[in-house]
């Protein structure tokens, strides 16, 4: 499921290779668009060429129909993107000294790459003066801190600030753009008194126009998002799970692994953290139901080489987190059988004399019982060192790149 | 004219795409009513255990908000059950028949009891990812325990079992080092003994 | 429309619509969008800060250039500047579009155009900062993910732009 690297699907080594591939599309494309003529952008300002807000639109609403579509799919998931952080009054301020840096320079930061790489003067200029506009911000960082990191909104959707639907807002913004590129274009028309043998060479663009009003205006009623994601799965094969006696460890081998310190097997507690405290088994990983599906372990959860074996007092809490779990679609994944209170009745409350005396696999697994007993109760089943906790990547990029402004 | 041919197909190819994907989709896989975090959200956030108290009221028909669900198989139904619970064996809870049978115990509480606690804990689960109403409550313990503390001889100490609990003091095991006596485990400090801490059927029947 | 290149630009709305494609792998694939105005960003902490750490050291601006945690956002917007370089080149060359040269208005002179040019980038960078982001980062990448800051930041920009179009008007026509 998308996003890929967050998702620890791909190698996150691969994200700079990534980057360069998507920057290569992304200078090409800017680049065939005309983006790497100033006089051609800043017509946008002066009516004599809209090229900017044609193509500005159609790929802002490309991607965002991909990503409604792929979010309705349960294909990607969405609290693993990043969502630009609102800062009202940073935002607006930005925005506004940027329009005029639009006016004055004629290209943006994206576009002045571009064009500086095709041989202009003037963007190579632009681009200097940004990073002198840059250093400045830098230098009076102080000062303008309380505004730049004030008015925090979170991460507010627009659709959520203006308090509609999201499948409403997309509709009425894919209508705004097309009704925007007709304006735009008659406009265009008459700034440039357009001949009309020009205006007949166009291409028709009804039917792409008529196929997305269609598609945004089914999205209204369709019902509000898939509720599994792709790499859930589904609720009958969750019920058989739950009745396969394959998903439990039982006490023994869990308690021979915890004895031989044994890394390949992981603990994870499910209980309160106060409980977790007071009591836990060597080496368990504490681990709430929302972090499970959370991103915080999520590369620890996909990578299935470790048994991950799930425990609570009983197994009724650890019954349902493995549940969650596994419809998370986890694999490698058990229930400690009888929780703590079964395993502790297991092996300090089992008789010291096997019932049957000729029944040499009751023997073996009593004295083994006999043998964690004892190792339990001199401490020696403890780590002799304190184990060092699981290496558990959180997403610095996402969280981050907030703080960072990257853009 | 070329350009128009090539931006009708690209747009058709798209569309049909998206349309026919989605389409797909919706008359095949899917079928939870939540999704996983919101299962999750609900589990957590509502209060759901009930207790033999509860039970004792339902039973003595002091309210008429709860109705038992008896989850384990039929046999063991026939053998004896709840008052008043009926009968939808956890191996075929996600029936359709089952989940019309639950549906329309509401505006009344759905209130689950199995062969063991976990058993009916993830049916609740289940069913809350199904899309049911998560106004479902599961009683603590399993059948027997609920049948002979709750309504057989009724004993206030186990009014709120649940298997959800500590039943040693564990650190007395794990931390005591060598100070413990090596022949004889300190007893538990649980409320239970611990003889009647059954290791549960690893089958997994409910 | 008034330009005589060798090859004639894309259809507009196709080029957009690959830009969107390519603006979706970027979330796909890495679960953010594009942007450009981050790799200048780079150029400036690295530069002070290895010039000037003592100086650097005292803002928190510079931060970033201290604390590895945030190297590797960094070096992903420098990657996607690098790729950027990369694909302009590869289709001005295939359309013969490379060649020195200043595009000014009508009304200007080139120390104008080259004054102007630089103020325009000062304040796009000084911009960038505020909002988070530019053009790509924050407005489209932020119209992509319906984001309210984005979305916002896009307004201003767009909107301040017309206001003052008409005053700087000589620049371009």
């Amino acid at each position: 499921m998308a996003p890929f690297i967050p998702e620890g699907i791909v190698n996150p080594q691969l994200n700079l290779f990534f980057a360069l591939v998507l920057g290569i599309g992304f200078g090409y494309v800017l680049e065939q668009a005309g983006f790497s003529s100033s006089k051609k952008l800043a017509g946008v300002f002066y009516g004599y060429d809209f090229v900017v807000l044609r193509v500005f639109f159609t790929a802002g609403i490309t991607a965002m129909v991909g990503l409604l579509f792929l979010s309705f799919m349960g294909w990607i998931d969405m609290s693993l993107v990043y969502i630009n952080p609102t800062y009202l009054w940073s935002a607006i301020i930005g925005g506004v000294i940027m329009g005029f840096g639009f006016i004055l320079g004629g290209y943006c930061p994206g576009t002045s790459i571009v064009a500086a790489t095709t041989g202009k003067v003037d963007a190579m200029l632009f681009l200097a003066g940004s990073m002198i506009g840059m250093f400045i911000f830098g230098h009076f960082y102080n000062q303008w801190e309380p505004i730049y990191t004030g008015y925090f909104q979170g991460n507010p959707f627009v659709y959520e600030s203006l308090g509609i639907s999201k499948s409403w807002f997309a509709f009425l913004l894919v209508m705004v753009a097309i009704i925007a590129f007709a304006v735009t274009q008659n406009i265009e028309d008459r700034v440039n008194n357009t001949p009309s043998q020009i205006k007949d060479q166009r291409p028709s663009y009804a039917l792409p126009a008529m196929l997305l009003m269609l598609a945004m205006f089914s999205y209204l009623f369709l019902p509000e998002q898939r509720k599994s994601n792709a790499s859930e799965i589904p609720p009958d094969q969750l019920h058989a799970l739950l009745q396969d006696p394959n998903r439990f460890v039982d006490v023994e081998e869990a308690t021979y692994k915890i004895i031989k310190q044994d890394e390949d097997l992981v603990l994870i507690d499910v209980r309160s953290s106060e409980d977790f405290e007071r009591f836990s088994l060597p080496g368990a990983l504490n681990i709430s139901m929302e972090d499970i599906i959370g991103r915080r372990y999520r590369e620890f959860f996909n990578n299935s080489d470790k048994k991950k074996v799930f425990y609570s007092y009983s197994e009724s809490s650890a019954q349902l987190a493995w549940a969650v779990a596994k419809r998370a679609g986890f694999e490698n994944i058990y229930i400690l059988q009888g929780g703590l209170n079964g395993m502790f009745a297991t092996i300090f409350d089992s008789p010291d004399q096997p019932g049957d005396p000729y029944d040499l696999e009751e023997e073996f697994s009593i004295r083994f019982i006999s043998k964690a007993k004892q190792m339990f109760l001199d401490g020696e089943a403890l780590p002799s060192e304190p184990t060092t906790p699981l290496p558990v990547k959180t997403i610095i990029e996402l969280e981050t790149a907030g703080v960072s402004g990257g853009c | 004219m070329n350009a128009t041919k090539n931006l009708n197909n690209i747009s058709l190819l798209s569309f049909g795409f998206v349309a026919i994907v989605v389409l797909a989709n919706l008359f095949t896989t899917n079928n939870y009513g939540r999704a996983n975090r919101e299962v999750v959200e609900s589990l957590n956030n509502t209060p759901f255990m009930a207790n033999y108290q509860l039970l004792r009221n339902i039973v003595n028909e002091e309210t008429n908000d709860y109705q038992l669900i008896d989850l384990r198989p039929e046999q063991s139904f026939k053998i004896g059950y709840l008052p008043g619970a009926v009968n939808i064996p956890f191996d075929r809870l996600l029936e359709t028949e089952s989940l019309k049978t639950i549906r329309k115990i509401s505006p009344k509480i759905p209130l689950l009891y199995g062969a063991d606690e976990p058993c009916a804990q993830s049916a609740r689960l289940l069913l809350i990812a199904k899309g049911l109403n998560d106004n479902i409550m599961v009683l603590g313990g399993n059948y027997e325990k609920a049948f002979n503390y709750g309504i057989k001889n009724f004993d206030p100490a186990f009014v709120n079992y649940k298997d959800e609990k500590a039943q040693y003091d564990f650190n007395r095991f794990m931390n005591a080092g060598s100070t413990g006596s090596p022949e004889r485990a300190p007893r538990p400090a649980g409320i239970i003994p611990a003889a009647t801490v059954e290791t549960q059927s690893a089958a997994g029947g409910c | 429309m008034e330009n005589q290149k060798p090859k004639p630009f894309m259809n507009p709305y196709l080029a957009g619509f690959l830009l969107g494609l390519v603006l979706l792998a970027s979330f796909v694939i890495t679960g953010r969008g594009l942007g450009a105005s981050g790799a200048a960003k780079d150029v400036v902490i690295t530069t002070i800060g290895s010039l000037a750490p003592e100086y650097a050291q005292k803002s928190p601006f510079y931060a970033s250039f201290f604390n590895s945690e945030e190297r590797p956002i960094r070096s992903w917007l420098v990657f996607l500047a690098m790729g950027v370089i990369v694909g302009a080149f590869i289709s001005g060359a295939s359309s013969q579009r490379m060649g020195l040269k200043m595009e000014r208005g009508p009304q200007i002179g080139i120390a104008v155009r080259a004054l102007f040019a630089i103020a325009g980038g000062l304040l796009f960078g000084l911009g960038a900062q505020f909002g988070r982001g530019c053009t790509s980062g924050a407005a489209l990448s932020g119209m992509a993910v319906l984001s309210a800051g984005g979305m916002l930041t896009m307004m201003m920009i767009f909107g301040s732009g017309y206001m003052i179009a008409w005053f700087f008007r000589k620049l371009w026509i």
